[in-house]
């Protein structure tokens, strides 16, 4: 039935078999619009949001794609920037990941800041002194930049590159890339390091607190690195995911082990820095407030258990996987390390925003618990389910990956 | 906000913080701006039959490879 939509020279599964794959993502997005509809009506006491969580499950969501969503800035620096050539072969899927992350995140913080009608306030009476106006400001303009990325790979639709006027545009937007590259570059490079220094500067939340450089704590650089490092390494992550279920090649291994080796050292640089910081943090900060190691451990779930799932198993254990030349080049271990790195990455975000505000700070304080509720749960999921929606719509209809004719002849 | 908010103030941090947000944008609007204006001029000039196919653009089924 939509024959004519599919890109010349690929194979694409019937109308019928791809309507039943998009039902329980479309099933994620009703429960979301639901959840979404609840708080807009009734207000955020719909969640388990409060005076101590005002940063909640939706904030985790939205640190952790913008940190996976790094991947099409990342990407688009070397292969633009830098002339890494073979990452050509996978920037089209880099970018419609990265704009997935962003728009699905500022969509989240539209509900999230509760009265979405007000949401321009934060741009028109900005406190230029506030980290998160920073963040504001840039994954904003990091979304125009991504959704110009897009423009120019929904334009080589076969039907839409018919047309004159759009084939010419959609060519001198590709032309032209290697400028919105850079632009993005130095957005994202600012948001991803203020979405840290946000955290490092809790002065009075001696668990997230942090000394650094300047105006900047040590944090800032931390998520910058850690995002560039687990950028790639999810868009390797849902690459290899397509391959699997299409049951095809999409990219040559070149690019993939190429972005693999970079997010391998990035990786590798980031724990090495980052176990840095946690000592300086064990010896310098956390002595300074009166206080040891132990007393953050002390109470609720959150034991020592999380600083050895975030440094060793998710963190250590990835980077020498990526590391070693003949693991990376196994399917089966690439797999492994880069759903590590995910899922220490999403940890890491996890117990700056969560755990940072369930530890107590005063002696009178006790630990707080918090559970989301489905409502938060709803909003959360529905991100990923537009995600997959946006990205198999991509998959059948655009020419996602450029070799991929190339790499399964149609017989 | 712009220097004309009343909330402005005509020092270093704003210049610095406001500054770079209207440089990201000036970069942005001025990159569309050509890409719009170069497609304008590439536009052919002569009528075509609206069933023509549009004109092929070298090297653009190997944006894989440049």
């Amino acid at each position: 039935m939509d024959s004519p939509l599919l890109p010349e020279g690929v194979k694409r599964c019937s109308t019928k078999a791809f309507f039943l794959w998009t039902l329980p993502w479309l099933g994620l997005l009703a429960w979301g619009a639901l959840s979404a509809f609840l708080c807009l009506w009734k207000g955020l006491n719909q969640t388990n949001m409060s005076n101590v969580f005002a940063f909640a499950l939706w904030i985790v969501f939205d640190l952790a794609v913008i940190a996976l969503g790094a991947g099409a800035f990342f990407t688009g620096f070397l292969t633009y920037i830098i002339g890494k050539k073979e990452l050509k072969n996978i920037i089209n899927a880099a970018v419609i990941i990265g704009f997935i992350c962003y728009s699905g995140a500022i969509a989240m913080l539209g509900i999230d800041i509760g009265q979405p009608i007000r949401g321009w306030f934060i741009f028109w009476h900005a406190n230029i002194h506030s980290m998160l106006v920073e963040v504001s400001f840039c994954i904003t303009c990091y979304l125009m930049v991504l959704a110009i990325e897009f423009v120019p790979i929904i334009l080589e639709n076969r039907q839409l590159n018919k047309i004159k006027v759009l084939h010419i545009f959609g060519h001198n937007l590709h032309e032209t890339m290697a400028v919105f590259a850079a632009t993005g570059t130095f957005l994202s490079f600012f948001h991803q390091g203020s979405l840290g220094g946000m955290f490092g500067v809790l002065y009075a939340r001696p668990f997230a607190a942090r000394d650094g450089f300047y105006i900047w704590p040590w944090t800032f650089f931390l998520f910058v690195l850690s995002a560039i490092a687990a950028g790639p390494c999810f868009t390797i992550l849902c690459t290899k995911l397509t391959e699997k279920l299409s049951r095809k090649k999409l990219v040559p291994e070149k690019a993939i082990q190429l972005l693999a080796k970079i997010s391998a050292f990035l990786l590798s640089l980031y724990m090495v820095l980052k176990i840095a910081d946690t000592l300086g943090w064990i010896y310098g900060v956390v002595p300074k407030a009166g206080l040891t190691f132990m007393d953050f451990y002390r109470e609720g779930p959150y034991g020592v258990w999380i600083v050895v799932c975030e440094i060793i198993i998710f963190g250590i254990a990835p980077a020498l996987i990526l590391l070693i030349p003949k693991a990376r080049q196994h399917e089966g271990w690439l797999i492994t390390a880069c759903l590590m790195t995910c899922i220490g990455i999403v940890l890491n975000r996890f117990v700056f925003i969560v755990v940072t505000l369930a530890i107590p700070v005063m002696p009178f304080d006790r630990f707080w618990g918090y559970l989301p509720t489905w409502q938060e749960w709803g909003i959360g999921l529905a991100v990923i389910g537009y995600g997959i929606l946006l990205f198999s719509a991509a998959y059948r209809y655009l020419p996602l990956f450029p070799k991929e004719r190339e790499l399964n002849p149609v017989t | 906000m712009t220097p004309f908010s009343f909330e402005w103030q005509w020092n270093i941090e704003y210049i610095i913080f406001m500054g770079l947000l209207y440089i990201a944008l000036a970069v942005i609007g001025c990159g569309l701006l050509y890409v719009l204006v170069k497609t304008w001029l590439d536009l052919p000039t002569k009528e075509e039959k609206p069933d023509e196919a549009p004109p092929e653009i070298s090297y653009r089924s190997r944006y894989s490879d440049y």
